[in-house]
């Protein structure tokens, strides 16, 4: 059974991270989770069993476009690339993700008076 | 085909995602491999690092909306192979549950057309029925005098409109042949109380009402039966009692008027303006034959109404009466009369399906907490191999629903079918039971129960049996641990069910006993050997006194010159019929005790041979003998409780009554010659009752001297026939000597008398067969559910049966170590359902006749009975742990 070591940061976070990483360029699942683990230093570790669940639902949604491709290895991928819809809904949601951290630095500075 | 592309789109992103998973965990060991760990290593390194794969997929194919109903049809598969793959569990659950609901279903459709929606009429609430009590006859309200209900209708103020209406029979005829048909009359008023309009036509108007006039309105089923469902049959013809009566309207299909439960007989298919005769109209304090009905006021109570009714009552008590009869009034809602004669039988009913139908759910409860331990294992294999706790969940609520779903069907079945069959042996006292129709609400409300007990039972032990899972129960180490406190839960369900059973079966118990006590004693009458029948002399050819007699001389003459016949009589009552006329007399050499009211008793007028006919049984002095004439002294035969009330120690036989109110009339005295056992005149159940016969030779003849009116014999007459032969050759005898005195006369209801006793019987019979078959179910459910947990805990104590076995237990001990578990539990649910019994048999207490509620012989014989049934159930898995193999039974640790 897995353990649950992941938790999710907070409710989408998992979605943003991809359609950040993938409006940078198109990348397959396993690509995805290297490039997320090396973006965040390795303070971010992508959990494989919500990966691809989380895929699915975005391809469902029509924020991403799969399709399969031969890579530079030899090896069948299927590359994901982010729609203008789900260019939008990044945006949307950094912006607001934005405001929460705003909100989040306002409440947490020290009291400067 | 939109969901047919989805579903291809949905196989292959399905199989994209197997794929792509695969790719996934093939670079990932790739890396590895590169990092330097060996290719097994990696392979292992980079499942572990995935999770579970099954999961996965899983959770990424619900993204795909199709999922639920795929998953919902691949569960339905599922829970259907699991059913199949225990055909005896599943049998078992589907049909307790099944006998539950189709039980229940059958009997709230019943209570509920029985007790919620007794009157077809718009707004029943506010129909209310017109009733007086007095106190001289007793503190029952009984029905109106025809001057009284005239003067409630002119006078109240508090209904849109009052009416009255008393029940007959007519022979109608022309065109066909004759028939008896029951009719009403009823005033004018009364279908504005209804507010039913007729489907075609019109109703009588007030001048109808007031001069007589012979028009009639007829029930649909008559306009088709006899009219062929004529549209042009406004002004034709009916002949009630060769009479030609004018046929002005046809009321709509399903109107019923007496409503059901409140006459006894047939539907009433005529309805003829009242036209009260002068006669009628002036029988102050006599009488109280009229039944009367109203309609309330929008926003007048009962109480007020009663209130208004009473004030009249009490100014007709002193202006009229000038309080020689005192009598008050009153209005009581309807539809409790309706449903008031059933109201304890139905509550009694739903009692007993209720314990069914917990009965039941305790069963289903217990087989599925038995199989919930017995699939601990399989619970965690699916858990080891990826199956979701929501999954697993949704599992057994769908094998649930799938029980429950099945059962309601089989359900529905037999509530359809039970319905037919209880309506349609509905005794006539109980024809508001005869209503009830499938109610599919109620279907769905008790299949809802089965379903909410099914799941409940049904996914509680499985998800204790997923949240304890691990290697532990994969290496089947629950097997000793995990059933104790199972056990006890079942072990307490069977106490529980055992205990309903016990109350069910005393209930059942007292009602059996209650109809023998019925039939055993006895109406008073000799109903072998006896055949009656019903004939009304039509008043159109009959009307002369001198006539009807002739008519009635000539029938008991050619009666009696059959060989096969030994008496036959005619009388004016029969017993058992509910037909009676009340009289008031004066008991010669009686001191009424102060504040006293008058004496009334049912007269019956008789033919000389009427008492050895229907067998009344002679107590002391004579019969009646055709000596007693019109030139003879005036004589009577009272029944034995008129006797022991007015003259009680002393000799009845040449004590002397007279009718009327005073012993100065002058009327003359009439001498006991004779007295008969108490004939039941209304109900077997009903208690014996003072009684006067008087010889119809003895009736005054018309143009006869005397102050106030006398009985007649009328036209009306009930004709026995005692003799020898079948019963069916004494009828044939009795209506051909009927016809060949006159040609279209018809003989009603003619049948033996001892089908008169058992149609009268047929409300016990009824309660008891009811309560009986119910008693029956929670007995075989009970059984049931001892057995299985007997049986159940016998396999889970194999082992310890086969160690005692080793150990010198011989197979008695076994068997007696088994049973006294099961006698055990028995014995608990036997004491607790004693209890709940005592406290529950008082509200049984209007049903039971002859027997108390807290019978000793009846709880003694359902406590022993119950304890046989529980040792036999138990009897069969003890034996099977007897016969436990020792050394098997230990190598399989």
């Amino acid at each position: 059974m897995t353990k649950s070591g992941r938790k999710d940061l907070f409710p989408g976070a998992l979605e943003m991270m991809i359609l950040q990483t993938l409006q940078r360029e198109p990348l397959h699942g396993y690509a995805l989770v290297q490039h997320i683990r090396r973006a965040s230093n390795d303070l971010l570790q992508v959990e494989e069993g919500s990966l691809y669940p989380a895929l699915q639902r975005m391809l469902e949604a029509g924020w991403v476009t799969a399709r399969w491709r031969v890579s530079e290895s030899g090896r069948r991928i299927r590359v994901y690339a982010v729609t203008s819809a789900g260019a939008q809904h990044l945006a949307r949601e950094v912006s607001k993700f934005e405001r929460m951290l705003e909100g989040i630095r306002l409440v947490l500075a020290p009291v400067t008076r | 085909m939109r969901w047919l592309d989805r579903l291809r789109a949905r196989r292959t992103a399905d199989r994209d995602l197997a794929e792509e998973i695969q790719q996934h965990l093939d670079e990932k060991t790739e890396d590895l491999v590169r990092d330097g760990m060996s290719r097994d290593e990696a392979s292992w390194a980079a499942r572990r690092a995935f999770g579970n794969v099954t999961l996965t997929r899983e959770r990424g194919r619900d993204v795909w909306r199709w999922a639920l109903v795929e998953d919902l049809a691949s569960d339905a598969r599922y829970a259907l192979r699991q059913l199949r793959r225990s055909p005896s569990f599943a049998a078992a659950a589907v049909l307790t549950l099944a006998i539950g609901i189709g039980a229940n279903t059958a009997i709230f459709s019943i209570a509920d057309a029985a007790l919620l929606n007794p009157l077809p009429f718009p707004h029943p609430d506010r129909l209310v029925t017109v009733n007086e009590i007095v106190p001289l006859i007793g503190q029952r309200p009984i029905r109106l005098t025809a001057p009284d209900l005239v003067d409630f209708e002119q006078q109240s103020r508090s209904f849109d409109a009052l009416g009255g209406w008393t029940p007959a029979t007519a022979e109608l005829s022309g065109g066909h042949e004759s028939e008896q048909v029951q009719t009403v009359r009823v005033t004018a008023s009364l279908f504005a109380v209804l507010q039913v309009p007729p489907a075609l036509g019109r109703t009588f108007t007030a001048d109808e009402d007031r001069d007589g006039a012979t028009v009639c309105v007829i029930s649909d089923g008559l306009w088709h039966r006899w009219f062929g469902a004529d549209p042009d049959v406004l002004d034709r013809t009916a002949h009630l009692d060769r009479v030609a009566y004018r046929v002005i309207g046809v009321m709509p299909r399903g109107f019923e008027f007496p409503p059901r439960g409140m006459l006894q007989g047939t539907r009433a298919d005529v309805w003829v303006p009242m036209s009260l005769t002068p006669d009628e109209r002036q029988a102050r304090g006599d009488s109280w034959d009229y039944n009367g009905i109203a309609r309330l006021k929008p926003g007048v109570t009962v109480a007020q109404a009663s209130a208004d009714v009473d004030a009249i009552a009490r100014h007709i008590v002193d202006d009229v009466l000038a309080r020689q009869l005192t009598f008050s009034a009153l209005v009581r809602p309807m539809g409790e009369q309706v449903s008031g004669s059933v109201r304890p039988l139905v509550l009694a009913l739903l009692g007993a399906v209720a314990c069914v139908l917990l009965i039941a759910c305790v069963n289903v409860a217990n087989l599925l907490l038995a199989r919930g331990a017995g699939r601990q294992k399989e619970m965690a294999v699916r858990v080891a191999l990826g199956a979701g706790r929501g999954r697993l969940l949704r599992q057994l609520v769908s094998e649930a629903l799938l029980l429950a779903l099945l059962a309601g069907l089989a359900g529905g079945l037999l509530a359809w079918w039970s319905l037919d069959a209880i309506t349609r042996v509905v005794p006539g006292r109980f024809a508001a039971l005869a209503q009830g129709h499938f109610n599919w609400p109620l279907l769905l409300f008790t299949a809802g129960i089965a379903v909410g007990t099914a799941v409940v039972v049904g996914v509680v032990p499985g998800l204790a049996a997923g949240r304890g899972v691990g290697f532990e129960t994969l290496a089947d180490r629950a097997r000793s641990t995990g059933g104790a406190p199972n056990r006890r839960v079942r072990a307490a369900l069977v106490v529980t069910e055992m205990a309903l059973a016990v109350v069910l079966l005393v209930g059942a118990g007292l009602l059996v006993r209650s109809f023998d006590d019925v039939l055993s004693t006895g109406a008073g009458f000799e109903p072998e050997g006896a055949v009656a029948g019903h004939v009304d002399l039509p008043e159109n050819g009959y009307r002369d006194v001198a006539r009807q007699q002739q008519f009635y001389r000539e029938l008991l003459e050619r009666l009696r010159a059959r060989p096969t016949v030994e008496f036959a009589g005619i009388g004016t009552t029969l017993p058992l019929s509910g037909r009676r006329s009340e009289r008031v007399f004066v008991p010669d050499e009686y001191t009424p005790p102060p504040g006293a009211g008058f004496n009334i008793a049912p007269m019956t007028v008789v033919s000389s041979a009427y008492l050895q006919a229907i067998g009344a049984r002679l107590v002391h002095g004579r019969y009646f003998t055709r000596q007693d004439g019109g030139r003879g002294e005036p004589v009577t035969i009272v029944s034995e409780s008129l006797a022991r009330r007015y003259w009680p120690g002393r000799d009845p036989i040449g004590r002397r009554l007279k009718w009327g109110t005073e012993r100065a009339s002058r009327r003359p005295w009439l001498t006991v010659i004779g007295v008969v056992a108490d004939v039941k005149l209304d109900a077997l159940d009903a208690p014996g009752n003072v009684q006067i016969y008087v010889p119809a030779d003895q009736v005054e003849s018309p143009g006869a001297p005397g102050p106030e009116r006398d009985v007649t014999i009328g036209r009306s007459v009930f004709v026995v026939v005692r003799g020898r032969g079948t019963a069916d050759a004494l009828e044939a005898g009795l209506r051909e000597t009927v016809r060949g005195l006159d040609a279209r006369l018809a003989v009603a209801g003619l049948q033996p008398l001892t089908e008169t006793v058992s149609a009268s019987a047929a409300p016990q019979r009824f309660n008891m067969l009811m309560m009986a078959g119910f008693a029956g179910m929670a007995l075989l459910l009970a059984a049931i559910g001892i057995y299985g947990v007997v049986a159940y805990s016998v396999a889970q104590r194999t082992q310890e049966i086969g160690i005692r076995t080793a150990l010198g237990a011989d197979a008695g001990r076994v068997v007696r170590l088994v049973l006294r578990e099961g006698l055990a539990l028995a014995a608990l649910g036997v004491a607790i359902g004693t209890v709940a019994a005592a406290a529950l048999a008082p509200m049984l207490k209007t049903l039971l006749y002859g027997v108390k509620p807290l019978d000793a012989p009846t709880f003694a014989a359902v406590a022993v009975l119950l304890l046989s049934v529980a040792v036999a159930a138990t009897y069969v898995p003890a034996r099977r742990a007897a016969r436990v193999d020792p050394t098997l039974a230990l190598r399989s640790e």
